[in-house]
């Protein structure tokens, strides 16, 4: 794709992505670089991940552009209005979920050999009693 | 802070809950999208240096 959707409004950037939110209010945009992850391989399977277990906040793959020379893919997800999870929210529902703290914010499931990675209170929302990952990075060991 | 809600939910009804909440959100102005993100990252109670970039991954 040569350029984001029309009216798509710079908002924000991350490690590895850039973000703009649609015109209509209604989804962001991400400009991703697969920084995080060693093969194109990686980055899909940890997007493949991400819509399986937090659908509520899912991918959509759009197409792909140049970003600062870098090839980049380009996803939709819903944005999301709330306020940040705490770190102890965040703790409790992925414990629940069988994914064991193991340093920092990163966590790790045992029966399926996922690390899930950076699950700060940037990247999670909390609105009422649910939970948004809208920033997430699997990896499959 | 302690968690006053109870998370102790599965992933599913985790989504299930959250797909009916985004269907019922009205759409978000630019100034109001671009507030909440600041206001997280003021927020956060976690260090700069503790989240994942590509210098430390």
């Amino acid at each position: 794709m040569d350029a984001l959707p029309p009216g798509s409004l710079y908002l924000t950037e991350g490690g590895e992505a850039k973000v703009y939110l649609s015109s209509n209010g209604e989804l962001v945009y991400k400009v991703n670089d697969a920084g995080y992850y060693a093969t194109w391989t990686e980055y899909f399977n940890s997007l493949l991940l991400h819509n399986l277990l937090f659908s509520n906040s899912s991918y959509q793959l759009l197409g792909f552009t140049e970003s600062d020379d870098r090839f980049c893919a380009v996803v939709q997800q819903p944005f999301v209005e709330g306020e940040q999870a705490s770190l102890e929210q965040i703790e409790e529902f992925l414990a629940f979920n069988g994914f064991i703290k193991a340093r920092r914010q990163d966590y790790y499931n045992n029966e399926f050999r996922i690390v899930l990675e950076d699950m700060h209170d940037e990247n999670v929302i909390a609105k009422d009693s649910v939970l948004f990952f809208i920033d997430t990075v699997f990896y499959i060991t | 802070m302690k968690s006053e809600q109870n998370f102790k939910i599965s992933f599913e009804e985790n989504s299930t809950k959250g797909k009916a909440m985004l269907a019922q959100q009205p759409a978000i102005s630019f100034v109001k999208a671009l507030a909440q993100v600041q206001r997280l990252k003021a927020n956060s109670k976690v260090g700069q240096s503790s989240k994942k970039s590509k210098s430390i991954s």
